[in-house]
């Protein structure tokens, strides 16, 4: 394979998730500088901030015409996060729950998925799709919306990345991380998209399966490290919140900007019916079980997860081949 | 990047778990005002990756374009020099033709027996070998032969451009007996037809001549072939116009633009088809137009024989194209590379400014009053010595603070008093013993001199004693007397040290019966 590709794609991606964080980075400090309430900005900047690498390439993968990215790195993003990021992490340490309110997340999480296929049927995802999943989100999110802000006060931004870069407070660096970050994120999602579509050119694979599984880790790639990272530290109580309300909020949001943005009805490759919604819904069961029983998911569990993932992967390694003799 | 992020945070906790001082936190934020070192490092790096990259990507496109150029130009140079031989192939067919048709002894002899006897039999014959000729050779599309009078005496085929008034015949002169190219007619979308004249001679004698109109179907293969040309390449032929030159076949874009009765080929400074067709043999790139308006590159070939032009010409954006193309994936590599420049630069400036950053943070900590905090020592570099430099410089400070430590609890818990004093005459420190012997609180001491409250008849002796001090000598066992604050007097006996570099004097008192030198 052509290594140019290789070197975009990764860039693209460093792009994408450094990007996301200085824009990130350069709001919250915006926002305080204005005096905007800790609240507001936990509710508004971060919670979006934080997902707009994958915000931005589905958006320009939908503008450009790729569905199968679109479709591929959400629903990729999805069983990653359950079986990768949530195995990898119950690996190293069980995951234990530290929330109250993550039996009624699950719920959230179980209606978004299903949601999402209802909508998803016939084929095709519209503009009007795309405001039903945001009207779903902007109700959950007033429903939760005090204890986000109380979770927020708590964790006060303890990204990784928070240790490198700090939030500026003098006006031209202020400016010159939201510029740098606004400029970083396309060009991001562009090298990606590139890289994604060419490679599976390059492949003879499907725009979708490269969504699913280069995309969908890349851009699930900052879950992992803090999930894990956390894991090592044995302060394991967030991480099933964290992947379950990131979930919903890729079904919600990331769909409903895609769908809403895209000029033209999102289409839906036939094989996510078959295999990956599938797929998807029953990671989004299996991890609701564990947190319904009320059991921690220990490390047989994680290996269980990670081996069920690398099945997964194989079974998409073997169809593609299949397809291709 | 997270995994150097994650041994930060080890860090974090296991300092946080040992450390006990309440201002951690706003020793944390302090540093945290302004943008860090390893984010300048990290934007530096970037920078200067990007800049690097960009800068070469640049350079590597002029160079490119001029390769690129240069082999445009080879290509027109080598398609011109092919296209040009091919033409020449075909004139010399038409020219064979030509010949093969009026080299038949029957066609001359049957015209020589017609101009002699006018017998109609002759003629037959002669229109038959026409009639033959037209279907057995291949692009001849009309004959005619006349007598040497000029008279057209038969014919055969259809041309659609007939040649009367043409036949002056110009090799009427001449004794060759090859054919002669006359002229080529356009004709509109079809074939050009390409006119020759032959003398017909028989034993030396002119007996008539020749008129063959050829259909240019091969001219219009050579320059419908487009291999080698690109989406928008043409390969040209042009002949000379009252106007200046006219093609001589359909051209590639015929609906983009090209005017069938226009004569300018091409237009711009200097026309390649003119040029061409004033003998130039070259390429020319610069400011070109051709009939689309386009901006094109040329070559030009002179064809001597016909007196034609042979033009190849290329659009420059196509050629620009590659070259755009070549561009962008140098702009995007570029950016992709720096991408990973930034992901090593956030591992550098982790693994080089962190030292740096965890020294700042510790050295605020002890700033603070966290005297226990130390940076980590993890290098042996300039660094690693610097942290542990600054490590054996705080527990020397650690080590200094708890004998001060020791010597202020023997100065609180002393009887007897111990000051320190200016040489203005202000104390500008007590121990408690002042406020416990004296009853004047430290506030009251300090704040005004202490000649006032030395008894009124010790004043001078005090004033003489600070003056020795004040001059290096210490005093030893002075007495003076003292006033309480409920207004008794107490003999107090100092001995008192001078320092002069600061001008201060350490001095010690107590309580005395003695009286004072001067009454002894």
């Amino acid at each position: 394979m052509d290594p140019t590709l290789l070197i975009k794609l990764v860039g693209g991606l460093v792009y994408l998730l450094l990007g996301g964080d200085i824009l990130v980075r350069g709001s919250v400090a915006l926002a305080r500088r204005f005096r905007v309430s800790p609240t507001v900005i936990a509710l508004t900047v971060v919670a979006f901030g934080t997902s707009l690498p994958e915000l931005v390439v589905v958006v320009r993968a939908a503008l450009t015409g790729y569905p199968g990215l679109v479709f591929g790195n959400v629903v990729g993003s999805n069983i990653a996060n359950v079986l990768l990021v949530a195995g990898a992490a119950a690996a190293v340490y069980p995951l234990y729950y530290g929330e109250r309110s993550i039996r009624r997340d699950t719920l959230f999480m179980l209606a978004a998925t299903g949601l999402l296929i209802i909508l998803s049927i016939g084929g095709l995802l519209g503009r009007f799709d795309g405001l039903i999943l945001l009207a779903v989100l902007a109700a959950i999110t007033t429903l939760t919306a005090s204890e986000a802000a109380q979770a927020y006060r708590d964790s006060e931004l303890k990204t990784p990345m928070e240790w490198v870069l700090g939030l500026p407070t003098n006006p031209w660096m202020i400016a010159l991380f939201i510029v740098a970050g606004a400029v970083a994120l396309p060009i991001g999602a562009d090298l990606v998209v590139n890289a994604s579509v060419r490679m599976a050119e390059n492949l003879g694979v499907s725009e979708t399966i490269i969504g699913l599984t280069i995309l969908a880790i890349g851009t699930s790639l900052p879950e992992l490290a803090t999930t894990v990272v956390a894991a090592v530290q044995k302060r394991t109580e967030v991480a099933v919140g964290t992947i379950v309300g990131s979930n919903t909020f890729n079904l919600l949001a990331i769909m409903g900007v895609g769908a809403v943005l895209s000029p033209f009805p999102i289409e839906i490759p036939r094989e996510f019916f078959m295999i990956h919604f599938p797929v998807m819904l029953g990671t989004a069961l299996l991890i609701s079980v564990f947190v319904w029983l009320r059991r921690p998911i220990g490390r047989m569990a994680g290996v269980a997860f990670l081996a069920a993932y690398a099945a997964y992967l194989a079974m998409l390694a073997v169809r593609t081949v299949a397809a291709a003799g | 990047m997270h995994g150097s992020g994650s041994g930060r945070n080890d860090r974090t906790s296991d300092s946080g778990a040992k450390e006990t001082h309440p201002v951690g936190r706003t020793a944390n934020l302090t540093y945290r005002r302004s943008v860090d070192i390893r984010t300048r490092l990290v934007f530096a790096f970037f920078a200067v990756t990007i800049g690097s990259l960009l800068t070469f990507g640049y350079l590597a496109h002029g160079i490119a374009e001029r390769l690129i150029g240069a082999g445009t130009i080879d290509q027109l140079e080598s398609l011109a020099g092919s296209g040009s031989d091919a033409l020449e192939g075909i004139v010399e067919g038409w020219q064979e033709r030509v010949q093969l048709i009026g080299s038949r002894t029957q066609l001359r002899a049957s015209l020589d027996e017609y101009g002699a006897t006018g017998d109609s039999a002759a003629l037959a014959v002669v229109q038959r070998i026409l009639d033959d000729a037209v279907v057995s050779v291949r692009s001849v599309a009309a004959i005619a032969v006349y007598d040497r009078r000029g008279n057209q005496l038969t014919g055969a085929g259809t041309a659609r451009n007939a040649p009367p008034e043409l036949l002056t015949p110009r090799s009427t002169a001449s004794g060759s007996q090859s054919p002669l190219f006359l002229e080529a007619m356009p004709s509109g979308e079809a074939y050009p037809e390409i006119t020759y004249s032959m003398p017909l001679l028989q034993e030396g004698r002119r007996v008539g001549f020749l008129f063959v109109v050829l259909n240019g179907d091969r001219l219009v293969e050579l320059t419908t072939d487009t291999t080698g040309l690109g989406r928008s390449g043409e390969l040209m032929v042009v002949a000379p116009d009252p106007s200046g030159a006219r093609t001589l076949h359909p051209v590639r874009h015929p609906l983009d633009g090209f005017n069938p009765e226009g004569p300018i080929l091409l237009t711009g400074e200097q026309d390649p088809a003119l040029m061409a067709l004033s003998g130039v043999n070259g390429v020319e790139r610069e400011g070109l137009e051709d009939y689309r308006g386009r901006s094109v590159w040329a070559a030009t070939r002179f064809l001597p024989y016909t007196g034609w032009g042979l033009v190849v010409k290329y659009d420059a954006d196509e050629r620009r194209a590659g070259i755009d193309e070549f561009w962008d994936e140098m702009i995007a590599l570029a950016l992709a590379l720096s991408g990973i420049g930034l992901l090593v630069a956030l591992f550098l400036g982790l693994r080089f400014a962190g030292p740096i950053h965890d020294l700042a943070e510790t050295a605020n900590r002890i700033r603070e009053g966290d005297l226990s905090a130390r940076a980590p020592v993890r290098r042996e570099d300039e660094i690693g010595v610097l942290a542990r430099t600054f490590n054996q410089t705080a527990d020397e400070l650690q080590h200094r603070m708890l004998e001060l430590h020791e010597f202020q609890k023997f100065f609180d818990v002393s009887l007897d008093l111990l000051c320190i004093a200016g040489t203005d005459g202000y104390f500008k420190r007590t121990n408690p013993a002042f406020t416990t012997v004296l009853g004047w609180s430290e506030e009251e001491l300090l704040s005004r001199p202490f000649l006032d409250l030395v008894h009124p008849d010790d004043v001078v002796a005090t004033t003489e004693q600070i003056e020795r001090l004040a001059e290096g000598q210490p005093a030893i066992s002075f007495v003076n007397r003292f006033r309480r604050s409920d207004g008794s007097w107490i003999y107090l006996k100092w001995n008192a040290y001078p320092e002069e570099e600061s001008g201060l004097m350490y001095a010690v008192a107590r309580e005395t019966s003695a009286r004072p030198q001067s009454d002894a």
